[in-house]
């Protein structure tokens, strides 16, 4: 577990690395390490001062550099990269950013309880471990699950055979994927109020 | 509900289903698959259908005179029908409370119908109504996409302000209520003080036969004694120091006890009592006996705080004590006499017949002055001061109450003057 939490507060030193090496230089104007530099030390440094806006931000500045990073190369013509390795980047920039929080809080709730080596304070403390755990399981199987059902979709898609790549087409895909999100968003959501109890 | 963040991800759909439109790049239009999934997933295994969480707070002791640690318990039972894999749950506490065993935030898992019980203490917190609560408890997916809350209302921790032991006072209203008591009535029947002597007749009790005046004067004469009895009693503080800065906090805290104390001592004597607290925070306990109704009266002197009232006190005095109290009833006033008008309203009353005491924490003089026009302001505020309390001799009784000296000792000393005066 610590180990875990270990990995998680220093992912940046990869992550940003990895992803700003596979942009193109000209979407960074070729600064690509002294971006990469940055962005790890500021996420590594919001992870141990538990800094949420600080950990947000290099988080969301990669997804920007990857984002960038695609359009120049659609505006230079550039070589696309593949998609999967697209996908497992993307994938991996959100559910990192998203197992952040839990460490993040984690370290939070265990401050607050401080030295103290009482009975309440070491349950409490258990409480936490237990929770942290459960979270980082279910981001990892959400985080899997996602990448997995994207590929497997865009396998599909790729099977069939579609020219994907003319505009109707394309309109086709963004309209499914409008519907899709809807129904995604809204299964099995009802509106929920804050309820009392006593 | 959805959650900011499940917007954000939205936006960035958005933001990506635009991008691949302009670029008609399918990659891009291809990165909201991930996006969608989650949310499909976090839909299917995230939060149950119908988050239900039965809360409930256990805090011991909700009533004290701030000598214990005061334990908090937590009881959250899932009622939703599968897993809570992300609960928040946090009991706000005011700033000045922070617990020393275990923590009233924190985030826990919660299985398909088990309680739990979190439990935390935190030190007696000073003099006062203390809230504990709301507890909040927020239930999200995984991702925190959707969430759902669950509130229950605040408790209220009171410290009550203790009072001390007083052994006695004299009090001499006219109005005295029909039972026993410790009031001398001024008419003979069942008490300790003597009274007269009377002839015997048949039927009295021969153990109160007075042998000597029976040898002096022939025949059988018995003592007789004066009754004593209880009465209607209205304890008023004054909560308005805001003159005397530095003791400002202990001259207030100092009226307060002595208002407990009075009424302490009055209820379990017998009397009935009744508490009006005038100042910033108001509030009026009806006259009553016992000590349910000593429990009311301390309730509601933990909730005073420092501070003037618009209303000036004398006019409050000599209003509330007509609605209140029977005519020529007894009134303690409870104040640091700050406000000279307070005069005129004990005048009013004593006029009317009422009986009044006026307790006076006696503040403490600075041990430096922060400049010279400082000194003498407050000089000149304690030379009104004493004026107000030669003018406030005259009718009524005065106990005036310095600091490191006990109540009771300045209580019986009060009484010795009031007889002397009386004598003159």
């Amino acid at each position: 577990m610590r180990g875990l939490v270990l990995l998680i507060k220093f992912h940046y030193l990869g992550l940003a690395p990895w992803i700003l090496f596979s942009v193109p230089s000209a979407a960074v104007v070729g600064l690509q390490v002294p971006f990469a530099g940055i962005t790890a030390v500021l996420g590594v440094v919001g992870m141990i001062l538990r800094r949420r806006w600080l950990v947000l931000g290099s988080s969301l500045s990669l997804l920007g550099f990857l984002i960038l990073g695609k359009v120049t190369s659609d505006l230079t013509a550039l070589e696309p990269v593949d998609t999967a390795v697209l996908l497992l980047q993307f994938v991996a920039i959100l559910f990192l950013m998203e197992a952040s929080m839990p460490v993040v809080q984690y370290e939070d709730d265990f401050a607050l309880l401080g030295e103290r080596n009482d009975e309440l304070s070491r349950r409490v403390a258990t409480r936490l471990a237990q929770w942290l755990r459960s979270q980082l399981y279910a981001d990892a199987r959400l985080g899997i699950g996602s990448f997995l059902t994207s590929l497997g979709l865009l396998i599909v898609g790729s099977f069939a055979g579609v020219g994907i790549g003319h505009l109707a087409v394309l309109a086709v895909f963004v309209l499914a994927a409008v519907v899709a999100l809807l129904f995604l968003l809204t299964y099995r959501r009802e509106p929920e109020t804050t309820s009392r109890s006593k | 509900m959805f959650t900011p963040k499940a917007a954000a991800y939205f936006g960035l759909c958005t933001v990506l289903l635009a991008l691949a439109l302009t670029f008609q790049d399918w990659q891009l239009a291809a990165l909201i698959l991930p996006i969608a999934s989650v949310f499909f997933l976090s839909n299917l295994s995230g939060l149950p259908e119908n988050v239900r969480v039965i809360l409930n707070r256990n805090v011991e002791p909700s009533e004290s005179f701030g000598e214990e640690d005061v334990r908090v318990e937590l009881h959250l039972e899932n009622r939703s029908g599968a897993r809570i894999g992300n609960l928040e749950v946090h009991d706000v506490l005011p700033a000045n409370v922070k617990p020393d065993k275990g923590s009233n935030s924190v985030h826990v898992a919660l299985d398909a119908n088990a309680n739990e019980k979190l439990v935390y203490k935190f030190p007696s917190p000073p003099r006062g109504h203390t809230p504990v609560g709301p507890l909040l408890v927020r239930a999200r997916d995984p991702l925190g996409l959707y969430m759902v809350e669950e509130k229950l209302d605040p408790d209220t921790v009171a410290v009550l302000p203790r009072p001390e032991k007083v052994r006695g006072t004299e009090f001499r209203p006219r109005h005295l209520g029909p039972w026993p008591g410790t009031i001398p009535s001024r008419s003979t029947g069942h008490g300790s003080e003597f009274y007269s002597l009377r002839a015997y007749s048949s039927g009295d009790d021969p153990k109160r036969i007075n042998w000597k005046a029976t040898a002096r004067y022939g025949r059988l004469v018995l003592n007789e004694t004066e009754s004593e009895r209880v009465t209607d009693v209205m304890i008023v503080l004054d909560t308005d120091v805001a003159f005397y800065e530095s003791s400002e906090r202990e001259l207030f805290e100092r009226g307060v006890r002595a208002a407990a104390s009075m009424a302490s001592l009055l209820l379990r004597q017998g009397n009935r009592v009744g508490l009006v607290l005038q100042g910033i925070e108001r509030g009026i306990v009806r006259p009553g006996f016992g000590k349910r109704q000593e429990r009311r009266i301390l309730y509601m002197l933990a909730a005073a705080r420092p501070g003037s009232s618009v209303l000036p006190t004398g006019y409050v005095v000599s209003q509330l004590a007509r609605l209140l109290l029977p005519s020529r009833a007894q009134v303690v006033l409870v104040s640091s006499l700050l406000d000279s008008e307070v005069a005129f309203g004990i005048e009013q009353l004593t006029v009317d017949g009422y009986s009044v005491m006026v307790v006076t924490p006696t503040p403490t003089l600075p041990a430096d002055y922060e400049s010279q026009s400082e000194k003498l302001a407050f000089k000149i505020l304690m030379l009104e001061r004493e004026n107000l309390l030669l003018r406030l001799e005259r009718f009524c009784t005065l106990v005036q109450w310095p600091e490191d000296v006990p109540l009771s000792s300045r209580l019986r000393t009060a009484k010795v003057r009031r007889i002397r005066q009386l004598a003159r």
